[in-house]
């Protein structure tokens, strides 16, 4: 399984800059592009942090996608 | 009098700096107290200092640390990205390290029947400090 996200698309509505959601959630504007992208998979609580961040819940950015592939 | 008793001391290493400068064949002797040494000091605290500026400059514009002003003097942090990436390369030059050890271990101590050289304990240091950037430079590509 895969965790997929839609950060991107979150971010950009909420109107905040990947520089401004980095400041908020304590973490590197590379660690959110790299979520986005999905070549890192963030713990519970940088996600926990990035969905409090994002005034949104957790299952709102993130989901597991079974359609293939490993987590 | 504890000021006094410093410069006694002072004074003392660098007789004792002159005198062994004089002696022949000494290798410490570019410690003594001429000018020249006290400048290159001077120049060198200097030089870590523009070091150290030019890293706080960069640290928070490289992507390496997140900054966190509220832990005032230690702001620069690692987030949990960077931290993977710093653990991996770290795991990967530590591999390698002990492989190469391990490696020539066995050739010297089975085929060449001789001590290691310290020369080569050295390349395998530097091969494993070479491992660990190019691990954390590959690992940040993304």
């Amino acid at each position: 399984m895969i965790l997929r996200n839609r950060l991107r698309e979150i971010h950009l509505q909420k109107q905040l800059t990947q520089e401004a959601l980095a400041d908020l959630a304590g973490v590197t504007r590379q660690t959110i592009i790299a979520i986005e992208k999905e070549k890192f998979v963030p713990s519970v609580k940088l996600a926990l942090e990035i969905a409090q961040a994002l005034d949104v819940s957790l299952g709102d950015i993130f989901w597991l996608d079974d359609s293939g592939g490993k987590l | 009098m504890g000021i006094s008793f410093g410069w006694t001391i002072l004074e003392v290493n660098c007789d004792r700096n002159e005198a062994l400068l004089h002696q022949p064949g000494n290798r410490l002797g570019w410690v003594g107290s001429h000018p020249g040494a006290h400048r290159a000091e001077w120049w060198l605290a200097a030089l870590i200092g523009v070091i150290v500026l030019a890293f706080f400059l960069w640290a928070p514009s490289s992507g390496r640390y997140a900054v966190h002003p509220e832990h005032g003097v230690m702001a620069l942090r690692r987030d949990e990205r960077t931290q993977a990436i710093n653990d991996k390369a770290a795991r990967n030059g530590f591999v390698v390290t002990i492989g190469a050890i391990g490696g020539i271990t066995l050739y010297f101590g089975s085929i060449v029947l001789t001590d290691v050289p310290v020369t080569v304990l050295s390349l395998v240091l530097a091969l494993g400090i070479l491992t660990y950037f190019v691990s954390d430079f590959w690992l940040r590509r993304a």
